[in-house]
C-alpha cells in the first residue's frame, strides 16, 4: 500500500528540557504499511522522539505533520484519536487498577441505565480476558486482578494485547519483547509483521539491531538526540549498520528499495 | 469446608477493600466502648448525636478522599465549609433560601476551581496552594462578617428548603440521610463511571493515565471542585440545622477530614482509597471525641489519640495495599 | 479701583481666617492618640469613638485621635503604634494585645516622655516586670467570673433559680489566659456550695463545640449550671441543653446559663429569659477614662496608684432593657438586630 504523502513527517525537530537538548534537528518520515526499526543506545533519544509522536511532549522547535496536516497541539488524547497506539516501556499501566480497567483506560465502554452511562464491566472483563489469554495470561488470573500482582511478562502481554485490540493507523512499540520468553517474542514479532501487512505504520524500537533487521523495511539510527542513519534494510546489512553505531559518525544515507 | 470457603471469600473481599482497616477500627472501638461504658454509649441520645455529627464530617471526608485519590490534598476544606455556610446566611436576604443555596455552592465550586487550576496549570504542590486557600478563604470570612456572623431570620429557618436540608425525618436528622445519599452517588461515580476510572488512574499513575489519553489536568480540577462543593454542602447542612454560628466555623475541620480519609484507607500516594472508609474514619473520630469527653479525659488526650491512630492506620493500610491481607488468607 | 478693593477685602479675609485658625489650634493644647485593636468592621468600635467624642466636648483643649485597622494582626498594630509614637503625641492609649510585641515601642515612648495608658487588655505580668504605663483601664477577668457566680448565688437565696449541683465552664480557647481567669473566678464563687466544678474545652468551631458539650452533659447528669465564657457561644450552650430537654431557661428548675459581654447576643439572651446574667466591662469608659487620666497627668501631675476597673457590671433582667437601649444607640438598630443570633 502506498500513500500520496508520508503518514508522519518530522521536520527539524528540536526538544529542550530546560537547558538540556534531548532532540537535535531531527528530520524523518514514516509511511503507512511500513515497519521501521528505531535503533540506538540508551539515551539516544528514541523514546523521546516517539513521546513527541504520541503527544506527551511538544517540540521546542520544528514541525510534525500527520497525514499531511500540521500538528498544532500535542496531547496523548489527540494522538490516540488520530489512530496512534503505543506500547511504552515505563508508562502505560496503572498498578492500582485491574487488568480490565487498564485495558480499556481512556476508552471505557458504557452501558446506559436510565440514560446515565455506567461502565460496562461485563464487556470489559470478557474482552480483556479473551485478548490477553491469547498472549499467555495464566488461567487463574482474572481480569479483575490488580495489574500490580502480575509478573513483568504478564504486564507486557496486557500492553501488547491492548495495542493490538485498539490498533488503528500507527502502532509504536518501545522494546516490546522485554520480559518475554523466546516463544512470546516470536509471537510479538509475527504480530508486528501482521500489522504492517494490514497497512499500518509500525515503529519498532529496540537495542537488538540484528533482530529488527529481519523484520523491518527501514532502520533509523539515533545517537545523542540526532538521527545518524536512515537506510532501507536491503541496502545495508545489520553488520554494516552496527558499524555505523560503533563508529558514531555522521552517516545519513537513504537508499530506495529495489 | 463450605464454611471456611465462605469465610475466606468474605475475607478476600474485605482485604481487597481499602476500608478494611477502618472496619477493624470501628469493630475494635465498639467492643472497647461496650466494655468500658455500656450504659453511657449505647443510648439513643449518644448514638443519634454521634451519627449526626459523623454525617457532617463524613461529607467533608468523602470530598477529601476524592482529592487524595487523585494524589493531591486539600487543606482548605474547613475554610470552604465556613465560607460557604456564611455565604448561605449572608446571601439569603438578597437571593432567598434556594438562591442562596445555589449561590453559596457556586462560591464553593469557585474556590475549588481556582485551587485546582493553580495546581495543574501552575504545576504547584497542592499542599501549598490549598494552604494558601485556607488562609485566603478564612480571611474573606473575617472581612465579610467584620468579626461576628449575623442571625438567620426565622422565616428563612422555616423555609421548606431549609427544613429539607436541616430538618428531621421520622426522628432521623436530615444530615444523616443526605450523607448516605452522597455516599451512594459518589460511590457510583467513583467505581462505576468513566470519570471514576480516570480519577483512579490519574491518582495511581498520572504519567500512564496521560499516555492513554486521559486529560489528567481536567480530572484533577474536577476532583478539587467536587471536594470544595461537598465541603460547602456540609456547611449549608450544618447551618440549615443550627444557624447560630460564629466566624470560627469550620476551623481545623480540614485536619479531621484528612484524618478520616486516611484512617478510612486513602493512601496519600494516590489511586487507593474508599469512600465507605472515609465515613467510617469520620465515625471513629467523632465517637472517640465524644466518648473521651464523656469519660472525663483531658481534652489533650483526644489529639494524642488521633495522632497515634493516624500513624497506626497509615502503617496498616500500606501493609494491606501491598498484599498483606493475602498473606493472612494464604496463612489460613 | 474695583480690583484693588477686591484684593484688599480678600487679603483681610485671609488674615482673619489665619488668625482664627491659629487661635483655634492654640486652644488645642493636647493631642491624645488611641491606637486600638478594634476596627470599623466591628460594631464595638462605636463604644470608644462615641466616648472619645463626648470627652472632646467636655475637654475642649484636647484633640483625640482614634487609630485602628480592619486587617487586624499584631504586626499591623505594632506598625500603627510606632507610626503614632513618631508623631510625638501628648499621650497614648493602647490595649496590650501582646506584651512582648508592644514592649519595645511603648518603653521607647515612655522614655521619650509620652505617658501611656493601657485599656481593655492589661499587661498581665506583675508590676516591675510589666510595661510601666500610667495605669490600666478596663475589666477584670477573674472578677467577671466571681461576680457572676456571686450574683447567681444571690438568686438562689431569693428562690429564683435552683441550687448548683454541678457547674461547667465552657471554654472555647484553651490558650486564652483571660478565659481561664473567668473560670477561676466562677469556681471560687461556687466553692462554698460544694457543687462539682469542671472546666470543659469545647473549642471555637460551632459543631465541635456542640458535640463536646452534649457529650459532657450526657455523662455528667448532675450539671445544672453552664458558664459560657463568650457571648457568641451562649446560644449554642442553651441550644444543646434545650435539645436535651434540660430546661435551660431562667426559672426554678432545670439548667441555668450564664455568659459574659455587653454584646447584643448576650443582652438579648438575658431579656429573653434564656440567660440568667451577663456582664459589662464598661467599654464606654475604656475610651473616656484613659483620656481623662492622660489629661490630669499633664495638667495636675496626678497618676493613679492602681488599675482602674470599669467592670464587671452585672447585666440581668432588671437592667437588660436599659442596656439594650444603650447598646442600640451605639451600634445602630441594624447592627444590633443582626448580631442577635437567638432564634
Amino acid at each position: 500500500m502506498t500513500a500520496q504523502h508520508p503518514l508522519i513527517q518530522v521536520n527539524n525537530l528540536d526538544l529542550f528540557f530546560g537547558q538540556f537538548r534531548a532532540l537535535n534537528n531531527v528530520s524523518v518520515d514514516f509511511k503507512s504499511g511500513e515497519l521501521v526499526g528505531l535503533v540506538g543506545d540508551n539515551g539516544a533519544g528514541k523514546t523521546t522522539l516517539i513521546r513527541v509522536l504520541c503527544g506527551i511532549h511538544a517540540p521546542t522547535r520544528g514541525e510534525v505533520y500527520f497525514d499531511g496536516q500540521r500538528v498544532v497541539e500535542f496531547h496523548p488524547k489527540l494522538a490516540i484519536d488520530q489512530g496512534i497506539e503505543t506500547i511504552q516501556q515505563s508508562v502505560g499501566l496503572c498498578d492500582n487498577l485491574s487488568i480490565a480497567r487498564n485495558f480499556y483506560l481512556g476508552r471505557e465502554p458504557v452501558k446506559r441505565i436510565l440514560g446515565i452511562p455506567f461502565l460496562d464491566f461485563r464487556k470489559m472483563r470478557d474482552i480483556s480476558a479473551r485478548v490477553i489469554r491469547e498472549f499467555g495470561l495464566r488461567e487463574n488470573v482474572s481480569p479483575d486482578d490488580e495489574v500490580e500482582r502480575l509478573s513483568g511478562g504478564e504486564r507486557q502481554s496486557v500492553k501488547i494485547g491492548r495495542a493490538v485490540e485498539f490498533k488503528n493507523r500507527v502502532v509504536i512499540m518501545d522494546e516490546p519483547t522485554n520480559h518475554l520468553s523466546v516463544r512470546e517474542r516470536e509471537h510479538v514479532n509475527e504480530l508486528a509483521l501482521q500489522l504492517r501487512s494490514q497497512g499500518l505504520l509500525v515503529i519498532y524500537i529496540t537495542h537488538d539491531i540484528f533482530q529488527v533487521h529481519k523484520l523491518a523495511d527501514r532502520i533509523v539510527i539515533m545517537e545523542n538526540g540526532e538521527k545518524i542513519a536512515d537506510a532501507s534494510t536491503d541496502s545495508m546489512t545489520a553488520e554494516e549498520l552496527e558499524e555505523v553505531i560503533r563508529q558514531g559518525g555522521r552517516v545519513v544515507e537513504k537508499r530506495e528499495k529495489k | 469446608m463450605l464454611r471456611s470457603l465462605a469465610l475466606s471469600n468474605v475475607f478476600r473481599l474485605l482485604e481487597k477493600a481499602p476500608s478494611f482497616g477502618a472496619v477493624i477500627g470501628v469493630t475494635v472501638m465498639l467492643i472497647a466502648f461496650t466494655l468500658v461504658d455500656f450504659s453511657g454509649w449505647w443510648t439513643k441520645q449518644t448514638i443519634s448525636n454521634v451519627v449526626h455529627f459523623t454525617s457532617l464530617l463524613a461529607i467533608l471526608a468523602m470530598g477529601q478522599a476524592l482529592v487524595i485519590l487523585s494524589k493531591e490534598i486539600d487543606l482548605s476544606v474547613g475554610a470552604v465549609y465556613g465560607l460557604t455556610g456564611i455565604s448561605f446566611i449572608y446571601l439569603q436576604p438578597i437571593l432567598g433560601v434556594p438562591g442562596s443555596v445555589i449561590g453559596s455552592l457556586a462560591i464553593a465550586m469557585l474556590c475549588g476551581w481556582v485551587q485546582g487550576f493553580a495546581v495543574v496549570k501552575g504545576k504547584l504542590p497542592s499542599m501549598i496552594v490549598t494552604l494558601g486557600g485556607l488562609f485566603a478563604f478564612r480571611g474573606i470570612i473575617y472581612v465579610l462578617t467584620g468579626g461576628s456572623v449575623h442571625s438567620f431570620p426565622v422565616e428563612a429557618q422555616n423555609h421548606w428548603l431549609t427544613q429539607l436540608l436541616g430538618g428531621e425525618f421520622m426522628g432521623i436528622k436530615g444530615a444523616i440521610i443526605w450523607m448516605l445519599l452522597v455516599l451512594l452517588i459518589l460511590s457510583a461515580l467513583l467505581w462505576t463511571t468513566r470519570f471514576g476510572n480516570r480519577l483512579l488512574a490519574t491518582g495511581g499513575n498520572a504519567d500512564s493515565a496521560l499516555s492513554r489519553g486521559i486529560r489528567t489536568d481536567r480530572v484533577k480540577i474536577a476532583a478539587f471542585i467536587l471536594c470544595a462543593c461537598l465541603a460547602g454542602f456540609s456547611g449549608i447542612l450544618t447551618l440549615a440545622d443550627e444557624p447560630q454560628t460564629h466566624v470560627t466555623i469550620g476551623e481545623l475541620l480540614e485536619l479531621d477530614a484528612i484524618a478520616a480519609a486516611v484512617i478510612g484507607g486513602c493512601l496519600l500516594t494516590g489511586g487507593r482509597g474508599s469512600l465507605v472508609g472515609a465515613v467510617l474514619g469520620a465515625l471513629i473520630l467523632v465517637s472517640f471525641r465524644y466518648e473521651l469527653i464523656a469519660l472525663g479525659a483531658p481534652s489533650s488526650w483526644y489529639i494524642s489519640f488521633v495522632g497515634a491512630l493516624l500513624i497506626a492506620s497509615v502503617i496498616f493500610n500500606q501493609w494491606l495495599a501491598r498484599g498483606g491481607g493475602l498473606w493472612l488468607i494464604q496463612g489460613k | 479701583m474695583k480690583v484693588l478693593r477686591a484684593a484688599l477685602i480678600g487679603a483681610a479675609a485671609a488674615v482673619i481666617a489665619f488668625a482664627v485658625t491659629t487661635a483655634y489650634a492654640q486652644d488645642k493644647k493636647y493631642r491624645f492618640v488611641m491606637v486600638s485593636h478594634i476596627g470599623s468592621n466591628d460594631a464595638n468600635m462605636g463604644w470608644l469613638t462615641e466616648s472619645l467624642k463626648t470627652f472632646e466636648e467636655k475637654y475642649p483643649d484636647v484633640k483625640t485621635e482614634y487609630i485602628s485597622t480592619n486587617n487586624y494582626s499584631v504586626q499591623e498594630h505594632v506598625r500603627l503604634l510606632e507610626q503614632a509614637i513618631s508623631t510625638k503625641p501628648d499621650g497614648i492609649a493602647v490595649p496590650i494585645v501582646d506584651s512582648d510585641a508592644f514592649e519595645g515601642p511603648l518603653r521607647k515612648a515612655i522614655d521619650m516622655g509620652i505617658p501611656v495608658v493601657a485599656f481593655n487588655i492589661p499587661d498581665s505580668r506583675p508590676e516591675g516586670e510589666r510595661i510601666p504605663y500610667l495605669t490600666y483601664v478596663g475589666g477584670d477577668e477573674y472578677l467577671t467570673g466571681k461576680r457572676l457566680g456571686e450574683y447567681a448565688l444571690q438568686q438562689v437565696e431569693a428562690g429564683a433559680i435552683p441550687k448548683p449541683t454541678g457547674v461547667v465552664c465552657a471554654v472555647h480557647d484553651a490558650a486564652h489566659q483571660g478565659l481561664k481567669k473567668r473560670c477561676a473566678g466562677m469556681k471560687d464563687a461556687m466553692e462554698k456550695t460544694g457543687a462539682k466544678f469542671e472546666e470543659l474545652f469545647i473549642g471555637a468551631e460551632p459543631a465541635q463545640a456542640r458535640t463536646a458539650l452534649q457529650s459532657f452533659l450526657s455523662a455528667n447528669k448532675d450539671t445544672n449550671y453552664i458558664f459560657s465564657v463568650a457571648g457568641w457561644s451562649s446560644p449554642w450552650v442553651w441550644g444543646v441543653a434545650n435539645d436535651m430537654g434540660l430546661k435551660p431557661d431562667v426559672d426554678k428548675e432545670g439548667v441555668t446559663v450564664l455568659t459574659v459581654d455587653e454584646a447584643p447576643v448576650s443582652i438579648e439572651g438575658v431579656r429573653a429569659g434564656h440567660v440568667l446574667a451577663s456582664n459589662s466591662q464598661g467599654f464606654w469608659l475604656q475610651g473616656y477614662a484613659p483620656m481623662e487620666w492622660l489629661y490630669w497627668y499633664h495638667t495636675l501631675g496626678y497618676r493613679p496608684n492602681s488599675d482602674i476597673l470599669t467592670g464587671p457590671i452585672i447585666i440581668n433582667k432588671d437592667n437588660a432593657d436599659k442596656w439594650a437601649a444603650l447598646v442600640r444607640g451605639v451600634f445602630g438598630d441594624k447592627a444590633y438586630d443582626e448580631q442577635n443570633t437567638w432564634k
